[in-house]
């Protein structure tokens, strides 16, 4: 990757982090806050995309943020109200900077007139006239901003630093010019020794235009005894012979000290150079020195007097060299040359600026990804270690036992702590939700407001990055489903602002994400209705409440296109279940006719490591996630029976939970029905099944490999792992295994 | 020779740092003016180049203190900032900015300005 590719993916992180920082301020400024820290951070976050923007050559990009820049500025400085109407225009804004954003970071280009109403709106508003067409005033600002803002692709792959940096690099002015004799007259006032300006380093530019022959005006220079350290008595009379040199370069020269003294610069006619006054030169160096580090001036004062004492440069009138090797020549300069204390400072650096607290430090993913690998493989070999100490070594070698102890907890630790570098903060995907939410009302004409909670909470990156989809399915679900018309809620008796709650928290090992309305509820009868239209169920199949519900995620099933008024989607919520399995989370809903939905995501803490249940099936080790498990029961005392359709069931506790024998399933030989076991698992929604399993051999951890990525996809079976002993073990898939005999059972 | 760079954006930052350390600069970094302070407390440089619009303390505050701690009357300090407008390239100079850099920077262009107010 070239540097620019790292500058631009720095700028890119920089920006979601800005835009998700104008999504809260606008939040908080919508809620009445009008502290002008939120518009001064807004401000500065529009301000910081512009800039990096005009650095990469984002023209549309930059062109828009500038004219959002200004409409900022006429609300920061109170020329404009910040009124709703305002603050929707400013809202709308942060999405279309998103949208550019967004386009540059694609390579693409959203055309010129993109957002050219809302700058017709920023032109109207700033201007104080009407804009007569949007397009009009869109040109208009861009030619404005043509004038005021020019951005600069930065080029980076300049000549290295020496040549830039050396006496040649204004050997070639930019500017051509007729060769001429300029005078030039130098008076600094003392504002521009306050501000650190230095009259040496002018004169060493001013040399480096051409020839210069440089006079100190000594005259207003007192008596010692009068003279003021801080004072200000010098000045110079310069003769410049430059072929290339114009007023306009020379004034450059000065650009950073104009206003803080007298300058004249007139053109002469052409003739041979003044030779130089002998002295001068060391009498400039010298009245310079004392001004240029005033905390010295008490010792700069003592080698004033001996500067003035001292032998003077003689200039080579033929070829002078550059000013700055004469300066060379005088030293020592008190103020040039670093003092002793400043160095051992210089030395001691490093530390002092290690003590100086960085908080965070940027890692690129690979590397922690290498890491979170290695300590996969650490627990598998641990494992391993721990599996081959057999009752006889573990009686002879107590010490290694020990250490074998410490080395499990150790690495548990140790991997608990990767797992939390690689974890974030929900944050970065709820951010994105308030837009959403914004544009799904204005396309369904209804009114609603999101509310977040638990933005902190953090979950592992990758499941984070597998969030944003599902998430935005089920907030379009909400939104189109659930929250009803203002008329229809009025007629219900319910506020019209219909609301949407997204809310994360952790609940042991795993992250609950909820999206919550308060709409009109699952329309039951019509899921039923498409259901059995759609051979999702069967046509006399009955189901609780909950079993409805839950079939919005069924595969197959899509009321989208039917009861949508948004179209064009053409996915349901079957895709939301299948990202969430993806990443071994479950998704559930429930929902109460007129009160509202609420759907639930159970996602894993981390994606790399599961603890598991190590069970046989015939010959062969299969893992159960621990997590999914409720129970196990030895067969013999467990309470079978069958139903009417001929499935067989498990009886516990008064419930009726359907029976999956593992061996059957994956057609293995099984051992005698008395010595297996039950393993009683809870899948999605609550709802259990019982695995008959032969034997339980017992529990660990274990690092999952995808069974996609290195074989294929198989029924029932959700990755595969390694064990301790280096054979490989298949994850048995709760729900697949489960979905799979419902559909079974059903058709 | 030392540089202390001080901006919100770290873009802007690693260009900086990129171009800077380039041509031979160490390179310190702070992210407001709060910071840029800190660092001048306990690290010497030769020239800073800050950013105006910044959280916590502004370019234009930075200045000011800088120079009222009476400590570092002749370091050079660079404004750097987008605002092409006169009015904060002038609170800045009177602040005791002692120059000025417009972003986007050309990498060429801020060493030169570097070498205007440096020795």
């Amino acid at each position: 990757m070239s540097d620019l590719d790292d500058f631009k993916a720095t700028y890119f992180d920089e920006c979601s982090e800005l835009l998700l920082e104008l999504e809260e301020q606008f939040a908080a400024i919508q809620a009445g806050d009008r502290s002008p820290d939120r518009l001064n951070a807004v401000f500065r976050a529009i301000h910081s995309i512009k800039g990096g923007g005009g650095a990469f050559g984002f023209t549309e990009l930059v062109a828009f943020a500038h004219a959002y820049e200004t409409l900022l500025d006429h609300v920061r400085d109170g020329r404009l109200q910040l009124t709703p109407s305002v603050t929707t225009l400013c809202i709308r804004a942060n999405d279309i900077v998103a949208d550019f954003v967004s386009a540059a970071k694609a390579g693409k280009s959203l055309g010129g007139n993109y957002g050219g109403v809302e700058r017709a709106q920023f032109d109207a508003l700033t201007t104080g006239h009407a804009a007569e067409t949007a397009g009009a005033a869109a040109d208009e600002s861009l030619e404005d901003f043509d004038i005021d803002f020019t951005p600069v692709a930065v080029n980076l792959d300049t000549a290295p630093a020496a040549d830039v940096a050396g006496e040649d690099s204004f050997a070639q002015p930019p500017l051509a010019a007729e060769r001429g004799h300029w005078e030039i007259h130098f008076t600094p006032h003392s504002e521009l020794y306050a501000r650190a300006n230095d009259p040496l380093l002018l004169l060493r530019e001013l040399a480096s235009l051409g020839e210069l022959n440089v006079v100190a005006k000594l005259k207003e220079i007192p008596p010692l005894a009068d003279f003021e350290p801080f004072g200000v008595y010098c000045s110079w009379e310069l003769t410049l012979v430059s072929p290339t040199a114009t007023a306009e370069t020379i004034g450059e020269v000065f650009e950073f000290v104009e206003g803080n003294c007298d300058l004249t610069i007139m053109p002469l006619a052409p003739r041979g150079a003044k030779p130089a006054e002998a002295n001068s030169l060391a009498e400039l160096a010298a009245m310079v020195t004392p001004k240029a580090d005033p905390d010295d001036a008490m010792p700069g004062f003592e080698a004033l007097a001996n500067e003035l004492k001292q032998e003077t440069v003689k200039r080579a009138p033929a070829a002078p060299p550059p000013v700055p090797k004469l300066l060379a020549g005088l030293a020592p300069v008190p103020a040039a040359a670093p003092p002793a204390e400043d160095a051992d400072d210089r030395r001691a650096g490093p530390e002092d600026r290690r003590g100086a607290g960085i908080q965070s430090i940027r890692v690129d993913l690979d590397k922690v990804d290498r890491v979170v690998n290695m300590v996969g493989e650490l627990v598998i070999t641990q494992s391993m270690l721990t599996q081959q100490m057999d009752d006889m070594l573990k009686a002879r070698y107590q010490e290694l036992v020990r250490g074998l102890e410490v080395l499990a907890q150790t690495t548990r630790g140790l991997q608990d702590a990767v797992m939390a570098i690689r974890a974030q903060p929900v944050k970065s995907v709820f951010s994105r939700m308030p837009r959403l939410v914004r544009e799904l009302a204005q396309k369904t004409g209804k009114q609603i407001r999101l509310e977040t909670i638990g933005e902190a909470t953090e979950i592992d990156k990758t499941v984070i990055e597998q969030l944003s989809d599902p998430l935005t399915h089920m907030i379009r679900n909400s939104a189109d489903h659930g929250i009803e018309t203002p008329e229809k809620r009025k007629a219900a008796g319910k506020p019209e602002i219909g609301t949407i709650r997204l809310s994360a928290e952790q609940a042991g090992g795993n992250i609950l994400i909820m999206v919550e309305d308060d709409g009109a509820g699952i329309n039951r009868e019509r899921v039923l209705e498409v259901a059995r239209q759609r051979m999702v169920i069967g046509p006399d199949q009955q189901l609780t409440e909950e079993q409805i519900d839950n079939l919005i995620f069924a595969p197959g099933f899509s009321t989208a296109s039917e009861v949508s008024d948004i179209s064009g989607r053409g996915v349901g919520m079957d895709v939301v279940l299948s990202n969430i399995k993806k990443i071994g989370g479950s998704v559930n809903v429930r929902s109460r006719t007129g009160q509202g939905t609420r759907m639930t995501l159970r996602l894993p803490l981390t994606l790399a490591v599961l603890d598991v249940m190590l069970v046989k099936v015939g010959p062969a080790p299969y893992v159960v996630p621990l997590s999914s498990i409720v129970e196990t029961i030895q067969c013999a005392r467990a309470d079978f029976g069958r139903t009417p359709s001929g499935g067989k069931v498990l009886r516990v506790r008064g419930e009726y939970v359907q029976v999956v024998d593992l061996s059957e399933r994956f057609e293995m030989s099984a051992r005698e029905m008395a010595n297996r076991f039950v393993v009683l698992c809870e899948a999605e929604g609550g709802n259990k099944v019982a695995l008959v399993v032969d034997d339980i051999i017992g529990q660990q951890q274990v690092v999952i490999k995808s069974l996609e990525e290195n074989f294929e996809h198989v029924d029932g079976i959700a990755g595969g792992t390694i064990l301790g002993d280096g054979n490989v073990a298949l994850i048995v898939d709760v729900q697949g295994l489960k979905s799979h005999e419902f559909h079974r059972n059903a058709a | 020779m030392r540089v202390l760079t001080v901006d919100d954006s770290r873009t802007i930052l690693a260009m900086l740092h990129h171009t800077l350390s380039n041509a031979g600069f160490e390179v310190l970094q702070a992210e407001d003016g709060q910071k840029g302070l800190d660092v001048l407390s306990h690290e010497n440089v030769d020239v800073v180049i800050t950013d105006i619009n910044m959280p916590v303390m502004d370019g234009i505050e930075f200045i000011k203190q800088v120079r009222a701690s009476g400590a570092h009357n002749s370091l050079p300090i660079l404004i750097l900032t987008t605002e092409t407008s006169q009015d904060k390239r002038d609170q800045g100079r009177a602040a005791g900015g002692t120059g000025w850099i417009v972003k986007p920077f050309d990498p060429e262009k801020l060493i030169s300005v570097i070498h205007r107010v440096v020795h």
